[in-house]
């Protein structure tokens, strides 16, 4: 962990123990919530030695990448520690117009390890406006701000094909505006900032050596729009993007030649919910075209809410094309799942879940069924 | 033989209509002195907390009954059409999600009505049969 991680977590950590040492303040207003899952499960299917992804993961038959961003990886024996996590997020109210947020969680996939997720003020402007700095949720999907609270979707897990990318946060500004329509309300969202991961997860998928990983300067926006039934959600991310070889301190070369390029990203969503059915789509297009490659993701999910039940079918793929096939090796795979939602108490779920995936024609990961089961909670 | 049949099938109707489970009449309430024009609609964007903003430009300061209880139920079945499963999850993702926040939850109608009685903006739902004190009536379901 580098220093200025280290301050960053301090900071955070000292934030979050400072809003819990003074929940009997009168000057302000103090709020605590939080959030956990324990997951366990396996993979399984026939054995699949010859894969492309780091030699770390190559002495289990099969595999099932979970989580992209923190390197969660099942292998074919069972493991409670790829998806278990457990948050806190305090949040200080100076003021009805100003408030300090921080999130903590302590993850057991990778390294253990907590990290600050969050730390940012807001500043409500007015009823339509609202400003944020500091430390936030990359807004690429419909789920990414509560990506790691279970409790808040119906799967098990969000569709790693979508949903797994090489960052998550990031360390910037946004403004938020809201308004309604008619049947609509529009919330409409821009933001820029910068993120650098050092000793990325994702790139331990990847490589033995390990990587930072940089978005800089990013520029972007989305627009959530709502009425009873339906949520629909456009994305727009333009940003530069290198990876860094940290033994040697030097960016990694591109399959274009290049060092550094720029990465264009927008996606799509459409959700529907009523009284008995649940429907959760995302689209999304990943363009690293010009130095590695282009990435079409997308996922289809139908369920629906019978009582405390929530079963759902899942179809999702990734799909990668490349202009540099001499050098880069494109991936293309695709899932299958069906999960169950049991609403356990009012703020718990169990949930079960079985995947089918299959990878190919170039296997990055090999085929694999995966079975897991999970206890989601907030408080 | 037809009285026969015209009996069995009062007795199925009278049986149908008494194994229905019987449902409270919801009533949502503010505060008497409210002038704000509130429609389905809005009581609808303002219980899924997609707007708070009401049409003189202040802010509605809504309450839940507690998730779990019958009352709750009903109103999110009928009124919000949405499965009690949605509005938690929901819940949760409002929590964790740097927007607006969930809404308070009271325990009964009592407590709501005495929420409403003393919040301006205030604007909660109760047993209909329950309604009393310093509060109006907008919508019945």
């Amino acid at each position: 962990m580098s220093v200025s991680r280290l301050i960053v977590l301090r900071a955070g950590i000292a934030v979050v123990a400072g809003l819990l040492a003074t929940p009997n303040a009168h000057a302000v207003d103090f709020n605590f919530s939080g959030f956990g899952s324990i997951v366990a499960g396996y993979s399984s299917g026939s054995c699949t030695p010859d894969n492309t992804m780091s030699d770390k993961f190559n002495a289990s038959c099969t595999r099932f990448v979970a989580d992209w961003a923190h390197a969660g990886v099942y292998s074919d024996s069972l493991d409670y520690r790829q998806e278990s996590k457990l948050g806190v997020q305090g949040t200080l109210k100076f003021s009805p117009s100003i408030s300090l947020t921080s999130q903590l969680v302590a993850r057991t996939a990778d390294v253990s390890q907590i990290s600050l997720e969050w730390a940012y003020l807001t500043f409500d402007i007015d009823q339509a406006w609202t400003v944020q700095v500091g430390r936030k949720r990359l807004p690429l999907f419909y789920y990414s701000d509560s990506q790691d609270v279970g409790f808040s979707y119906p799967w098990l897990r969000l569709p790693p094909d979508v949903y797994g990318w090489d960052a998550v946060n990031y360390n910037g500004a946004s403004a938020t505006y809201r308004k309604v329509f008619g049947q609509w309300s529009m919330k409409v969202d821009a933001f820029t900032g910068s993120e650098s991961t050092k000793n990325s997860p994702y790139g331990k998928l990847y490589y033995m050596e390990p990587k930072t990983i940089e978005w800089n300067s990013i520029v972007g926006g989305d627009v959530e729009l709502n009425k009873n039934w339906l949520t629909l959600r456009l994305t727009y991310i333009h940003s530069g993007y290198q990876q860094i070889d940290q033994a040697t301190n030097t960016k990694d070369v591109w399959p274009s030649g290049a060092y550094s390029g720029n990465q264009t990203i927008y996606g799509a969503s459409l959700n529907v919910d009523t009284e008995h059915v649940v429907v959760r789509s995302e689209y999304s297009v990943f363009d690293r075209g010009s130095f590695q490659y282009t990435a079409k993701a997308w996922m289809m999910g139908v369920g629906s809410p019978l009582g405390k039940w929530t079963p759902m079918l899942t179809a999702s793929g990734y799909r990668e094309t490349t202009r540099f096939p001499d050098n880069y090796v494109a991936s293309n795979w695709g899932d299958l799942s069906l999960s169950v939602r049991y609403d356990v108490t009012r703020s718990s779920a169990l949930k079960f879940q079985v995947d089918r995936l299959h990878d190919g024609p170039n296997t990055f990961m090999g085929d694999s069924n995966m079975i897991a089961v999970s206890y989601d909670f907030v408080f | 033989m037809k009285t026969t049949f015209n009996k069995i099938i009062l007795g199925m109707a009278l049986w149908l209509v008494f194994a229905l489970p019987v449902y409270a009449d919801i009533a949502v309430i503010v505060r008497t002195d409210s002038h704000v024009p509130y429609d389905d609609l809005l009581v609808e964007k303002i219980f899924l907390v997609q707007t708070l903003t009401l049409p003189d430009g202040t802010k509605a300061e809504p309450v839940h009954q507690k998730d779990g209880g019958s009352i709750h139920s009903e109103f999110v079945l009928n009124l919000l059409n949405k499965a009690p499963t949605y509005i938690r999850s929901g819940w949760s993702k409002l929590t964790f999600t740097g927007g607006l926040k969930p809404l308070k939850e009271l325990a009964d109608d009592d407590a709501v009505i005495k929420y409403v009685e003393n919040t301006p903006n205030g604007i909660g739902y109760v047993d209909a049969k329950k309604v009393k004190g310093n509060v109006r009536v907008i919508m019945k379901l």
